[in-house]
Order: structure tokens, then C-alpha cells, then sequence
């Protein structure tokens, strides 16, 4: 934004102003800890001079000054010290830009004659900082022609690129490529590379990204080029920009119902247990849920947690929670980013309902060696990355472990000190650049659980997962990524404790997938998107074994499932108009449910029921049990109503083949997969979403409403008191039916500035439906019930202030209607206790949860040439200690029924954490 | 476990409602050790009320034989119906029919009547923080998988203070051996629900189930203890009923328990398929077995010797006794020699063992 402060002109003459650094007019300040603001009045009101400034960029400061009759540059010099910005002077107008300088007069030699404006004293190594400064000058002041010199400017032509992180020469993916005027842009696709159809001609060329320096290049089109572009990373000492959707894009881009998150953005947030968490970041963002307090499961736009396609570095991941779900098992080190798509989702998306969480791990460092870590009372992590051949080859590796074993061990109560709980996960990427048109990736990840609680069960799981990925740029016009990728989840339970029944349970899926996308860029205004993909699925869903010699189990082992599921897609982004752009796409996917198999076989019109199973088919290895296929259409539109406002709608269907068998509350670990069958239908949803995007006050502060309405055929729900763990035929216990699910969801978000952060509220509705030709297949008479999840009114309130550079302080309130359960509503006595007897499900709910959270921040001094950078970060969860309630239940002790409310976290939970960078 | 460290329960009063709570509960069993059938027929009540379940009374409730007679048992009071000397047939299915005090009819689904085989043994264990019994027992036909145990305590436990005089109609007398008040019994039943199968074993050993633990210091275990252990055999349909119960009951509201859901037993409305009936009929043979524990019987570090609590003695002159003792308190004993010059006297509580709830009869098998 550039303001204007003073409305009079006033017609001096000082004819040019190129040597005017040295004498500029004197001012007398005199203030301390005022604003910037006050300190423009009092030289407007003394000099000349006009600022044009954005208040963003200097809201953060603070001037005290004491400088009578002093040049006004000698004062801003001071005020300017130490931080990022500078000011420049042309006939009696100064411009104060953050980064960079204002340029006056034409590039040619304007480095000779440009004055520092940043001074020496302050603790920078200005040798470095200067040749990075000079760097980036040099590149936004330089005018790039591309193309070979020609006079006839007519018509249009495709630059193409690929945008880069100058530390870590990674291509940096979303960025916004655009030019303001037509306004004409494009988002880097996941290598960093863009592609952008331009009248021939000259234009300023703007980049944005998240958590970088915003930087712009001069460009003369003559002809199709390339021109690659190195951001500079938004560097920690002085870290501004804390929460950035584009500000551009989220008005003028194409997508809708897509938050992207960043790993700074992370950091901020207030913690539990001291670990920054990119799952619950996204859990604050208007349409996510959680189900309850310590869990990580997403419930998005009133979808299961099961429907959520999670991708780190696109193997899917099916358990993302450690230690009960109160870490994710995402190392904030090693992730780059992540975005959670919610509706208007690609056809190159597919296998599950609601959403799709992509987490983008990061690349080593193709430069220099380094790393980084942090400690808290919890978990510590240590993270190191380099270049293996400079430029060329890099390896990142972070590993995260928990002590809390440790923890329970210190404590007085006996049960607790015979548990144990403890995780660890390790990441592992190689990355290697062939050449320009060629680069490989291969990610490995690892996370494992363990804990046994006082009892003497004890509970295992992990998710492992590897990748490769090949991109290709074929041409300038055409590229493509093949990856191939395997992910497994297994959890085993066992129990020792009396060695006649000593068990052991496992609990294993693997799926392994190959995938082919290519883009393509044939004419201006065009995108499209193609590929293909196959996924085979093995399932061990049970395995019971006796454990030790002298236990009398007998191991029961249930059939093990397998099936493909293969997809092919096709997608095309039209940019009709600046105004007006379309993206339509075409999925179709194909599911086949294999042999070997024993499938049984129920009596016609009777319920499914172990006493009617009446026959077993059995089928060989390899053949068709069951098939479903379908087409997944997908649509989008953006309509530019003016420079600030837009107008998005979308339409997606998707399906999905493989559903979690759960009948409690949260994410649990024993959770089970199961492939849809001949009797487990694959979940078909449908969801329209409409969208209204407006940025006020030039891009301060951005505002949208976003609404939707959701149709879900075939969800999974199961008959009162269903047994799903070692269970010969699931279709016994578990029941197709319906769902719909619809909201509406607001959000304010002030992405830059001294105080930022976003409130958001949303409201919307979840229900079931489940009924079937026998008493036992119908859940609540058949008619429409809330889902567990159901939670009519949230708001989300995210503020962070920063008190200085080193600093800052952040708030963050979350509020929302208890979920449903189901309650008792009667009691009576049997077997010489009180019993109580339940409501129709989920009739009603829990009390209101409501919870705030503090964090603190400091940073190490900003030296940029250090041994290493470190930062405390000082949390408390829970604050105001409420008992929100996670569940509520009634027990019969001694013949009386108590009802209970279960608090995970019963008081405010203060957290001290120490992170390092070197 | 993290949770356990942080997390807190608090009471919870649930929300008034207003569905229908009139539900009729049948807890039936037939017993083919003694021939005979009882049934317990109860209403639910709202779980806001204060005021414990209804019984139903003036219902008319008979034993269907399949095929066979119509055996109608008569109301004892209680709501309970119930005859002794029924020529039940252990190979036959038995089903229930109620007919309610509103006229409304309800019939229990054809039931098999379960053989339990006999209990091997009954077993305790110490620890440090008490005893633990444990149920042992084998089906030697290999085909019983289910089973249920309900057990009744019963344990001898004195007051503070042995009296030894009495005072009647102003008089002080010595108190008889009949009339003894320091030696009591207590008898209490289980009311946890106590089920296990061995469908996952490869034979049909139950071994050391935990019955009940009795902590370290317990009245219980101040002199001696009895239990008797009840187990019957289930059939598939039963125990997943008593599992199901036990599941809504007594564990939920944790992180992995699963979501309450409506438990309903094998009893129906004639009229209305919709209607819930709750409780469960069942029948079969009971073994029974039961075991003494003796302080002596104990390891030294669980013996814990008799605390009088608060209890304290109290002295009064001959002439005022009867102003002193009457309603609140109890003469102990007299003091002085070789003249009688006073009488010792505590609180009720403190010298009659029945306020504790117990009763001076001597139980039979004691």
C-alpha cells in the first residue's frame, strides 16, 4: 500500500535530487518509542519532504531519536538502522520500501553512486549481507531481455522458469509469477517451474512466495525465453512475514478451499508439549476439526478423519499421530510446507472424500552444509543436510525421539511408573539434479510407537514409507514427474501378563504405487494436466498369535485382502480472460477387489448374521471378486469481479475405496483398513463450493466467505455394539449409509505487519444416515443423525504481535460446540448393579470447549555470520487450565451409576523449548 | 501415560430428557440344579431420580417348554415371580412369557439350557496391596466357551468394644451369649459383571481369572473371610449380551473405548418391535465352590491388626447410668472392685456391630 500523507502539495523546486543523499534538508526530532507514523509528521511538517510508505513494513518500529537540525537522511539512517528497510529520495518525495531500494534513476551505474543505507554499526557482517543485497539489487534493477531483438512487438509468448530458493537452490513451489498490468499470473507448480503467456514487450515480473522475499525482475519480451528466478529466504533474524497466503493470489489465483501452511508460520503457533505441529496449525484453519483434544485426526468439511488423503512427499501416510495423537508425526524440521485442500481439488488427486493434505518435505541444502534442532521437556530433534556434490547433489536426514519414558518414570504413581510410552521417527531425502531437464528424489520415512499403559497391554505402530520421484522437463511447454512410491502401517498389541493367555496381535497394509503426471503449457491462457496411476493394496487384517510357550491361544489369522485401484485423469485450466478462467477435469478411477478369498455368503432376505451365513465361495488367487469403477468429475471457476474481489466456485466428486473401521471416538492406533468388498461399498462424495474473496484496505487485510454442501453415499457405520478387531466377517457388524454435510465458513486474516494472524468463524452441520430392511441394520429409526464429529459453531482466533525483533508473542483462542454422544437415559438394576441404558446415538453433547493458548518466542541475536542461531520458545497450553471435556462416561461402582467428564488436559500446560540452526 | 499425568475427571451431571424411561427390565434365569425359575421384573427409571427402579408387580409370568408345557410362576413380591419343582428338560429350549400389569405382552427368544461344568478350584494370591482370588476351571467335554461368575462375600468383623452388661428397664444386666452384638457377618454380592471365554485358547481352561482383589487393611480381612464363587455357562448369544452390558458400563469415556450403544437382551414386545426390553433370560446349571481366608491364613505384611478408629470409652457413675446410657450409647462394662462404683459406656457405633451393617447370626456354613 502507498499512502499518501499529506494532500498538499507544495511546489519548491529542487530541480533534481540525484545527489541529493548529501544534502537533504534538516529536521529537529526529538521522540522516544513513538511510531513511524509521528515521526513522517513532524519532518513533513518541517521539511518538504513527502514519505510514501507502506504500513506494513514499519508498523514493527519504533523511533527514539534525539537529533536537532540534522538531515533528514542522517535521522532516517538512524531510525533505519539495524532493520530491512530503505528509503530513497526523488524530487522531495522519499519512498521507504522494505528489502529494497526504491529505484530513482535508470539502472546504468546506479551502484556507483548508491549510498548505504544501512550504516555500519549494527551487528550484520556486511560483506556477506551486502553481496546478497547486491545480489537481489542487482537482479530487480537489471532489465532481462529475452528473446532475440526484434521490432515487432505483437502478440504474446510464453516465458517459462523455475523459481528458487537462492539458499538452497530448491524450486520453491506456489509461488506467484504475475504481472500487474493486464494482470496475468501463474503459481509455480511443486518444482518451482512456472510458465506464463505475455504480450511481447516490457513488464515488471513480480514473485511472491511464502516465507521469501518478495522480488520482481524487469523483463523485455521479444520472444519465448526462459528466466529463472532465486528468492531469498525471508531470513530468520529478521523474520517478518509470519502468515502469508499470497495476498494476491488468494484473490486473483484459481484455487479455492486451499490453505497452505508454512513451516514459519508453525513455529508460531502456541504449542503443546513444545513441539511446533503442522497438523494442529491446520486445525485452527475454518472448516478443519478435530474430534477431540490429543488427536490428530482431521475432520474436514464434516468428513471422517479416514477420509483424508494424506501425502509426505506423495506416499500416503495412515497414521500421522505419535504419542495418542498429541504430536503429528511430521518433524517441523524436514517439512517445507504443506497445503490442505478442502474443495476444488485436481483431477490428479483421488482415493479419498474430503480432502487431500499434502506435506512437502524439504531438500538438503544444495549449497552448504548445516542444520538444526530443538529440545523441550518432551522430544528432541536434530536435523542435518548438505550437498553431497555442490549444486547438484543433496541429502537431508531428521530424526525426532522422544524421553517421555523418562518422564513417566519420575513420577510417584506406581501404574504410571510401570508404562512406557515412546516414539521416534526418522526422514531421510537424497536428491540429485542430472542435469537441467532431469533431477531425482528419494525420500525414505520412518515413525514408530510404543507404549504400554499400568495395565500390561502394550501397543505398537509405525508407518513407513519410501519414494522416488523423477521430474522431466521435456521442453519448455511440457513436464513430468514419475514417482513411485510404497507405504506400510502396522500395529501389533500383545500381552504377556498371564502367560495362559499371552497373545500377540498384528495389524498390517501396504500399498504400492506408481504414478505418472505431466503438465503441459500449449498456448496462453492454457494448462493442462494429465497422468495416470496404479496403486495395489495388501491388507493382513489380523493376526493373533499365542505368545511364549505356555500360553493356550490359539492363533487365529484372518484372510488377507488385496486390491487395485488404478486411475487415469485429464485436466484443463483456461484462462478465458484476466477476468474470467475455468479448470475442468476428468478422473476416472477403476477398483478391483482380488482373490485369494473366501467370501461368504448370506441367506437372501434375512440380516447378515453369523447364523445366517449360509455358503463360502471361494475364490483363487488373483480373480475378480468385486469391481467399481467410476468417473470423478472435478470443476472450477474464478471470476475477477474487481482488483481486490473474486467469485469462486467448484464442483469435485471423489471415491474411495479403502474405509477405517472405528468405533471410537478418535484415531486410535488399532484402527482398522479394510478394502471395500462385495458387501463394503466403496464411499462416493459429491461437494459443490462457492467462495467470495475480497482483500481490504489494498491487500491488508484479507476477507473471504467460503460455503459448501457435500452428499456422501456408502459411508461406513456399524451396528450397535459392532466387534471390528479379529471379526472372520466384518460384513456382519458394519452397515452402508448415508451422509450429507454442509457449512459455511468466514475467515479475516491479516497476513503481515506488526500484529497479525486471522480470526475465522464457521458454521456447519454433519449428519448420518443409516438404515436397512432389518431392525438391526437401522441406526436411530433411519432418520438423519449428527456424526460423532458434528460440531455446529467453531471460531478460531490466531493473533500474533511482534514486541520487537527479537520478541514476539502470540495468542491463539479456539472455540466450538461440543461434540455429540450418546447418552444414558435410563437406569436399572441387574446382577446386583445399577445399569443405564442409551439414547438413540448421538442425541446429544458434550459441554462447550474453549481453550486459549500464550506462546512466546526469542531470538538469539541477529548476527547473521554466528556458529549457530537459537531461539526459546516459551508456551503454556490451556491457560486458563479449563477442563474442556474429551468424553463423558458413567460407571457403576458398588451398585451407583456416576457420570464422569474426562479432561486430557486438566490445567494449563507450560512448555519450554530451545531450537537451534547452524 | 501423558494423559494420565494431565488429564482430570470431574463429576458430570447429564442434561434432563425427556424420552420415554418407563423401559421394563426381566432378569430371568432357570436352574436346572434345583429345578426351579426365577424372574425379576423391574421399570427403569430416569437417571436424574433420585428414587431407585420400580418393580413390577401383578404381572403374569409363565415358562414356555418348545413344543412342551406352560409352567406359570407366582409373584413373591418384589416384582419377583418365581417356582420351585418344575420338571425342567435339559435338552429342551425354554421361553419366556410376560404379560405385563398395563396388558402389554412380551416373550423372550427360545433359550438352551447350559451344562456348567464344575469349578476345579478357587485360589488367592497376595500382593502388596492385598488379595486377589482367582476362579480356575476346565469343561473336560471341550465345548463350553463362555462363561459367567458372580460371587458373595461374607466376613466376620467385631465393634470396638465387647459389652458385656446391658441395661433393662433401669436395670443393669449381664448380657448373654445369644444376645452378643461384638461378632458380626456382613454378606454382600458381586455387582461387577465378571465374563470370560475361551474361544481363543486351544482348550477349555480357564485359568486364574481374577475374581475380586481385597485391598491390604480391609474389615474384610481383620479375622476371617468367605467367599462363594457362582459360575454358569453361557451360550454365545448370552455372553455377548453380558459383554456388551459390561462394555456401556463400566468402561467408556477413555481415548480408544468405544462409543456407548443401546444394549438390549433377548426379551421382546409382542406388540411393538420398536420397543426396548432390557435384561436377559437364560438358564442352565450352577457350580458353586467356596473359600475361607483367616488373618492367620495371611503373610505377615498384610496383617493388619483391628483400629478402633474414633471410638472412645466413657465413664458414668452407678446412680446416673440412666441418665447417660439409653438410645446413643451402650453400656461396655463395669469398673471397680470389689464394689461396682461405675459402668464404662461408647457410642452405639462403637459397641454394636450391627450399625455397620452386618448381622449377628451365625451364617450356616461358617
Amino acid at each position: 500500500m502507498i499512502r499518501f500523507l499529506n494532500t498538499l502539495i507544495i511546489c519548491f523546486s529542487i530541480s533534481l535530487s540525484v545527489v541529493a543523499q548529501q544534502d537533504s534538508q534538516t529536521s529537529s526530532v526529538d521522540l522516544t518509542g513513538a511510531s513511524f507514523d509521528q515521526l513522517v509528521k513532524i519532518i513533513e511538517e518541517q521539511t518538504p519532504y513527502h514519505f510514501y510508505f507502506r504500513r506494513a513494513d514499519t508498523d514493527s518500529i519504533r523511533v527514539t531519536v534525539k537529533l536537532m537540525n540534522t538531515p533528514v537522511f542522517q535521522i532516517l539512517d538512524q531510525v533505519f538502522s539495524g532493520t530491512d528497510l530503505h528509503y530513497s529520495l526523488y524530487e522531495n518525495q522519499i519512498y521507504v520500501a522494505k528489502g529494497r531500494r526504491i529505484v530513482t534513476k535508470l539502472p546504468t551505474d546506479f551502484f556507483n553512486e548508491e549510498k548505504k543505507t544501512t550504516p555500519d554499526a549494527v551487528m550484520f557482517d556486511f560483506r556477506v549481507f551486502e553481496r546478497s543485497e547486491k545480489k537481489v539489487k542487482t537482479a530487480e534493477e537489471k532489465l532481462y531481455v529475452v528473446g532475440t531483438k526484434s521490432a515487432d512487438l505483437q502478440g504474446e509468448v510464453t516465458l517459462s522458469g523455475v523459481v528458487k530458493d537462492m539458499r538452497t537452490g530448491e524450486g520453491l513451489a506456489g509461488a506467484s509469477v504475475f504481472i500487474e498490468n493486464p494482470t496475468i499470473g501463474v503459481a509455480t507448480d511443486p518444482f518451482g517451474r512456472y510458465s506464463l503467456r505475455l504480450p511481447k514487450g516490457r513488464h515488471i515480473l513480480k514473485i511472491h512466495s511464502v516465507g521469501m522475499k518478495n522480488t520482481q525482475r524487469q523483463v523485455m519480451l521479444y520472444s519465448m525465453g526462459n528466466l529463472n528466478v532465486e528468492l531469498e529466504d525471508d531470513i530468520t533474524p529478521l523474520k517478518e512475514v509470519v502468515v502469508q497466503a499470497e495476498a494476491d493470489v488468494r484473490v486473483t489465483g484459481m484455487q479455492m478451499g486451499m490453505e497452505k501452511v508454512d513451516v514459519k508460520t508453525m513455529r508460531q503457533m502456541p504449542l503443546a508439549l513444545g513441539e511446533p505441529d503442522i497438523m494442529k496449525v491446520m486445525m485452527t484453519l475454518p472448516g478443519v476439526q478435530t474430534t477431540g483434544e490429543g488427536t490428530v485426526g482431521l475432520n474436514v468439511r464434516g468428513g471422517a478423519t479416514s477420509q483424508n488423503l494424506i501425502l509426505f512427499n506423495d506416499a500416503v501416510v495412515y497414521n500421522p499421530s505419535h504419542l495418542f495423537g498429541f504430536f503429528s508425526t511430521f518433524n517441523s524440521d524436514v517439512i517445507k510446507s504443506a497445503e490442505l485442500y478442502k474443495s476444488g481439488i485436481g483431477a490428479e488427486y483421488g482415493g479419498r472424500l474430503s480432502s487431500v493434505l499434502e506435506v512437502h518435505g524439504r531438500e538438503g541444502n544444495l549449497k552448504k552444509f548445516s542444520g538444526s534442532g530443538g529440545i523441550s521437556p518432551i522430544a528432541g530433534r536434530l536435523t542435518l543436510e548438505g550437498p553431497l556434490v555442490k549444486e547438484r547433489t543433496s541429502f537431508l536426514i531428521g530424526v525426532r525421539s522422544t524421553y517421555s519414558d523418562w518422564l513417566l518414570h519420575q513420577l510417584k504413581s506406581k501404574t504410571l511408573q510401570n508404562s512406557a510410552a515412546a516414539f521416534y521417527d526418522l526422514t531421510a531425502n537424497l536428491t540429485h539434479k542430472i542435469n537441467d531437464n532431469n533431477s531425482i528424489s528419494l525420500t525414505g520415512y520412518l515413525s514408530q510407537d510404543e507404549f504400554r499403559l499400568g495395565s500390561d497391554t502394550s501397543y505398537r505402530y509405525s508407518d513407513r514409507n519410501t519414494s522416488v520421484k523423477w521430474k522431466h522437463v521435456f521442453n519448455k511447454k511440457l513436464y513430468s514427474t514419475v514417482t513411485g512410491s510404497q507405504s506400510m502401517y502396522n500395529y501389533s498389541v500383545s500381552s504377556s501378563y498371564n502367560p495362559v493367555t499371552a497373545f500377540k496381535l498384528d495389524f498390517s497394509i501396504k500399498q504400492l504405487n506408481a504414478k505418472a503426471d505431466f503438465i503441459f503449457f500449449p498456448t496462453a491462457g492454457h494448462t493442462l494436466t494429465a497422468g495416470a496411476s496404479i496403486i495395489r493394496y495388501t491388507l493382513a487384517p489380523g493376526n493373533f498369535q499365542p505368545k511364549g510357550t505356555e500360553s493356550l491361544s490359539i492363533p487365529d489369522v484372518l484372510q488377507q485382502e488385496q486390491a487395485v485401484e488404478s486411475a487415469i485423469y485429464a485436466g484443463e485450466n483456461f484462462e478465458i480472460n484476466p477476468k474470467l478462467s475455468v479448470y475442468f477435469g476428468m478422473r476416472y478411477s477403476l477398483y478391483t477387489y482380488l482373490g485369494p478369498r473366501d467370501v461368504y455368503q448370506y441367506t437372501t432376505g434375512q440380516p447378515r448374521q453369523e447364523n445366517t451365513l449360509e455358503d463360502t465361495t471361494r475364490y483363487a488367487t488373483g480373480k475378480r471378486i468385486a469391481d467399481y469403477s467410476g468417473f470423478e468429475p472435478r470443476a472450477s471457476l474464478r471470476l475477477v469481479l474487481s482488483k481486490n474481489s473474486s467469485l469462486k466456485m467448484s464442483y469435485n466428486r471423489m471415491r474411495q475405496y479403502i474405509q477405517m473401521l472405528s468405533n471410537t471416538a478418535a484415531i486410535t492406533p488399532i484402527d482398522i483398513w479394510k478394502l471395500s468388498d462385495s458387501y463394503v461399498k466403496p464411499q462416493v462424495g459429491d461437494q459443490v463450493s462457492f467462495g467470495y474473496y475480497k482483500n481490504l484496505k489494498g491487500n491488508v487485510i484479507e476477507a473471504s466467505v467460503e460455503t459448501y454442501y457435500k452428499i456422501i453415499q456408502n459411508t461406513v457405520d456399524y451396528k450397535n455394539g459392532a466387534v471390528l478387531l479379529l471379526n472372520h466377517h466384518l460384513e456382519t457388524d458394519v452397515l452402508n449409509g448415508n451422509g450429507k454435510a454442509y457449512g459455511i465458513e468466514f475467515m479475516l486474516r491479516k497476513p503481515a505487519g506488526r500484529l497479525n494472524g486471522w480470526l475465522s468463524y464457521t458454521y456447519s452441520r454433519t449428519f448420518l444416515q443409516t438404515t436397512g430392511a432389518y431392525s438391526s441394520e437401522i441406526i436411530n429409526q433411519g432418520k438423519f443423525y449428527p456424526a460423532s464429529y458434528d460440531k455446529p459453531h467453531a471460531i478460531n482466533f490466531i493473533g500474533n504481535y511482534k514486541i520487537n525483533r527479537r520478541f514476539n508473542f502470540s495468542l491463539s483462542m479456539v472455540y466450538s460446540t461440543g461434540r455429540p454422544i450418546t447418552l444414558p437415559i435410563v437406569k436399572y438394576d441387574l446382577e446386583g448393579a445399577g445399569r443405564v441404558y442409551y439414547s438413540d446415538r448421538n442425541q446429544y453433547r458434550i459441554p462447550d470447549y474453549f481453550r486459549t493458548d500464550l506462546s512466546f518466542n526469542i531470538e538469539g541475536n541477529h548476527k547473521i555470520k554466528k556458529l549457530k542461531h537459537s531461539s526459546w520458545t516459551i508456551a503454556v497450553y490451556n491457560l486458563m487450565g479449563r477442563h474442556n471435556a474429551y468424553s463423558v462416561y458413567f460407571v457403576s461402582r458398588n451398585g451407583v451409576i456416576n457420570g464422569y467428564k474426562l479432561s486430557i488436559f486438566g490445567q494449563a500446560i507450560p512448555t519450554i523449548t530451545y531450537n537451534f540452526k547452524f | 501415560m501423558l494423559s494420565l499425568v494431565m488429564s482430570c475427571v470431574d463429576p458430570y451431571q447429564p442434561p434432563f430428557t425427556n424420552e420415554i424411561t418407563n423401559i421394563l427390565v426381566v432378569d430371568g434365569f432357570i436352574n436346572t440344579s434345583d429345578q426351579s425359575a426365577t424372574v425379576k421384573l423391574t421399570r427403569a427409571v430416569r437417571l436424574s431420580d433420585a428414587k431407585a427402579p420400580s418393580s413390577e408387580k401383578k404381572a403374569i409370568v409363565s415358562i414356555e417348554e418348545q413344543g412342551g408345557a406352560v409352567t406359570s410362576l407366582a409373584e413373591t413380591g418384589n416384582g419377583i415371580y418365581s417356582r420351585k419343582g418344575i420338571a425342567l428338560n435339559s435338552s429342551k429350549n425354554y421361553r419366556l412369557i410376560i404379560t405385563a400389569a398395563d396388558g402389554k405382552k412380551y416373550t423372550s427368544d427360545f433359550i438352551t439350557l447350559q451344562q456348567t461344568p464344575p469349578i476345579d478350584g478357587v485360589r488367592w494370591g497376595t500382593s502388596p496391596d492385598g488379595v486377589n482370588i482367582y476362579v480356575n476351571t476346565h469343561d473336560p467335554s471341550g465345548t463350553k466357551l463362555f462363561y459367567r461368575w458372580n460371587f458373595v462375600e461374607t466376613w466376620l468383623y467385631n465393634s470396638a468394644f465387647y459389652s458385656s452388661i446391658k441395661l433393662v428397664n433401669g436395670a443393669v444386666v449381664l448380657r448373654s451369649d445369644a444376645e452378643n452384638i461384638f461378632d458380626c457377618w456382613k454378606t454382600v454380592s458381586s455387582s461387577d459383571i465378571l465374563i470370560s471365554s475361551t474361544v481363543r485358547l486351544s482348550e477349555t481352561t480357564i485359568r486364574d481369572f481374577p475374581i475380586t482383589t481385597i485391598p491390604k487393611g480391609s474389615q474384610k480381612l481383620l479375622i476371617r473371610y468367605s467367599l462363594q464363587v457362582n459360575q454358569f455357562s453361557l451360550s454365545k448369544e448370552a455372553y455377548d449380551y453380558w459383554q456388551q452390558l459390561r462394555k456401556t458400563t463400566t468402561n467408556l469415556g477413555g481415548l480408544f473405548d468405544p462409543l456407548p450403544s443401546q444394549v438390549t437382551g433377548n426379551v421382546h414386545s409382542e406388540s411393538d418391535p420398536m420397543e426396548s426390553v432390557l435384561g436377559f433370560f437364560s438358564g442352565g446349571s450352577v457350580s458353586s465352590k467356596r473359600i475361607f481366608i483367616s488373618l492367620n491364613d495371611l503373610p505377615p505384611a498384610l496383617k493388619v491388626s483391628r483400629n478402633i478408629g474414633d471410638c472412645t470409652m466413657d465413664s458414668v457413675l452407678v446412680k446416673d447410668v440412666k441418665s447417660v446410657v439409653g438410645v446413643a450409647f451402650l453400656l461396655v462394662s463395669p469398673y471397680g472392685t470389689p464394689f461396682t462404683i461405675g459402668y464404662q459406656y461408647s457410642s452405639v457405633g462403637c459397641v454394636d456391630c450391627r450399625k455397620q451393617g452386618g448381622t449377628t447370626t451365625r451364617p450356616d456354613f461358617w
